[in-house]
């Protein structure tokens, strides 16, 4: 034989009396186990290389074999098709090993986490559960089965597991890292900074370590610590998502130190002031350019707590502090979409400056 | 020789008579380099209907109660398992069906002993013969899957995977690969293809011998009813 020969079977098509089964065993766990093991063993019996999926969704059992050499063991394929980010298509490949081989950690530890990445819950923490059963010191298993019970929000076990998994390798990244987010997501961040200190200890470029440290930080009243943590998350980079966080928190911070540090800030009334002198000449147009640049310029943090730091404008000449554009952008915002929440409140300040030039 | 996209199976030939008078095989042009094989495989089947004695060339044709049954099997297949196909293309179904049916019994028998013959007289054709049997496996075993009995009947699946599973058990005789054969056995044709194969090998091998083999085949896949061999025109 040559080539790569493929077919599929309904699960109602297989002849049951090639492995003793009945019709009420049809999709049954010893089902496949069997169909599965027949299949695999009649190939290779052959000298044959067989992938069997039994795939409960569709009711079908799908084998692909060959002699050719480079053909892809279950086991490897599964592999390729979790790296690839192919999980769905993983599923019954990973389901259909774990019944021809209910003891193979790796093939229970596989499934588990591939239910538990698709939102397979309740399915994940059986699998996980029964694995950590087989092998208690299974440190991945551990954390899957507490990432799968913090995804369930049931954090005190999620909690628990991932505690277990750190007892047997204390500077598992993994485990430190969920662990912290665990603790976070309980209120106790000031239990979670040392554990997310390890954790970025463990993996210093890890940003969701990174931005969970500066949560935590947050939520001990730390807050400088923290956009300390934003700023290296920033500037390490990786997947928008996260770097939108660290920017989001950091706008945050600066908006609550900024009232924190007085209710009504003269200085931001006069730089609205001066914006709404500029805007009189301007058309809506240019306003409008004016503050979507410095709306964009803040996507990558403006600091408004240093008045040194200065930044400029294509749309508007001259140099300007972190406070003074955001002023600008308020004021502009104003003029053209009024209602559009910006990500600071300068209502106030705004509400002086129109007073003050009697608009 | 003709390229025709449209000619049934991979490729087909016509014996000349006296309207025709050339003989004419058509073949697919996806299928070209495989030419050396399909055309000695149709020149086989060709000589084998011209070397039998008048009395024993035939036809296969079908009776009317087959398209009248195959139409009652589609149409209740269809409702049965509330298929999203439209009954609209019952017709056409029948029509595909019913005639793949006996182009397939009128030539997977007697293509099984051309094949034979191919293998064991002209070894260098074996590799094109055996690249255009894997083809041919591999299309049968798609019979096997859910989307063919999405809108095929039963009884129509069993007799074309009766006969698949026949000629599967042939080669992996021949090749000695009995892999080749499980597909079609795990789905519980083993009995059939057995029975079938051993026609082919029991009954009388000359071309004299076709006719009678296939109406044994006919015979044993239950479908008497729905065809039967006649004189050649």
């Amino acid at each position: 034989m040559s080539q790569e020969y493929s077919f599929s079977l309904p699960y109602d098509a297989f002849d049951l009396d090639l492995i003793g089964l009945n019709h009420s065993d049809v999709g049954s766990s010893d089902f496949i186990a069997k169909v599965s093991e027949f299949f695999a063993s009649q190939f290779a019996n052959f000298g044959g290389r067989a992938r069997v999926l039994c795939n409960d969704s569709t009711q079908t059992i799908d084998v692909k074999w060959t002699k050719e050499r480079g053909f892809k063991e279950p086991k490897d394929r599964a592999m390729e098709l979790l790296q690839s980010g192919k999980i769905a298509e993983a599923i019954p490949l990973l389901w259909t090993l774990h019944q021809e081989r209910p003891n193979d950690t790796d093939a229970i530890y596989n499934l588990g986490v591939a239910y538990s990445e698709i939102g397979e819950i309740p399915k994940a923490i059986a699998i996980l559960e029964r694995l950590v059963e087989l092998a208690p010191k299974h440190v991945h298993g551990l954390i899957g089965l507490g990432v799968a019970y913090i995804r369930s929000q049931k954090l005190q076990f999620g909690e628990e597991h991932l505690r277990k998994a750190l007892k047997l390798e204390p500077n598992n990244q993994w485990a430190l890292r969920n662990l912290g987010a665990c603790l976070l997501k309980q209120d106790k961040a000031k239990d979670a900074v040392p554990i997310l200190e390890s954790a970025i200890e463990a993996a210093p470029r890890d940003l969701q370590s990174i931005i969970g440290l500066g949560q935590a930080l947050e939520g001990i009243g730390r807050p400088e610590d923290a956009d300390d943590q934003y700023v290296k998350a920033i500037q390490i980079g990786g997947p928008q998502q996260l770097v939108d966080i660290a920017k989001d928190r950091r706008t945050a911070i600066a908006q609550k130190t900024m009232r924190n540090r007085s209710d009504f800030r003269p200085d931001v009334m006069m730089y609205i002031t001066g914006a709404l002198d500029k805007f009189a000449n301007l058309s809506t147009k240019d306003v409008q350019a004016i503050g979507v640049e410095i709306a964009i310029l803040g996507q990558n943090g403006l600091d408004i707590n240093d008045p040194d730091q200065k930044y400029t404008l294509r749309s508007l000449p001259g140099k300007y502090s972190g406070l003074h554009l955001c002023s600008i952008m308020y004021a502009a915002f104003k003029q053209f979409a009024p209602h559009e929440d910006v990500g600071i409140d300068f209502s106030k300040e705004y509400e002086a400056a129109t007073e003050l030039r009697g608009n | 020789m003709q390229q025709d996209p449209n000619c049934s199976g991979h490729a087909s030939i016509k014996i000349a008579s006296e309207e025709d008078p050339a003989h004419v095989m058509r073949f697919k042009r996806e299928l070209e380099s495989e030419l050396p094989y399909l055309s000695a495989f149709q020149c086989g089947l060709a000589l084998r209907s011209i070397q039998a004695k008048t009395v024993s060339r035939f036809d296969l044709a079908s009776t009317p109660a087959m398209g009248q049954e195959v139409k009652r099997l589609i149409e209740d297949h269809l409702r049965k398992t509330a298929s999203p196909i439209p009954m609209s293309m019952v017709p056409q179904l029948c029509q595909q069906l019913g005639q793949g049916l006996g182009l397939q019994l009128r030539s997977m028998p007697i293509a099984i002993r051309v094949d034979e013959w191919l293998y064991r007289d002209f070894p260098a054709l074996a590799e094109l013969q055996r690249k255009s049997i894997e083809r041919q496996l591999q299309e049968a075993m798609h019979a096997l899957g859910p989307s063919v009995r999405a809108f095929a009947p039963q009884r129509i699946i069993d007799a074309n995977v009766g006969m698949s599973c026949a000629f599967a058990k042939f080669w992996a005789a021949i090749w000695q690969e009995p892999e080749v054969a499980i597909p079609f056995t795990s789905a519980g044709y083993g009995k059939i293809g057995d029975e079938l194969l051993g026609l082919v090998q029991e009954l009388d091998r000359s071309p004299d011998g076709d006719r009678e083999l296939v109406n044994q085949w006919t015979a044993h896949l239950g479908l008497a009813g729905w065809f039967q061999t006649i004189d050649k025109q």
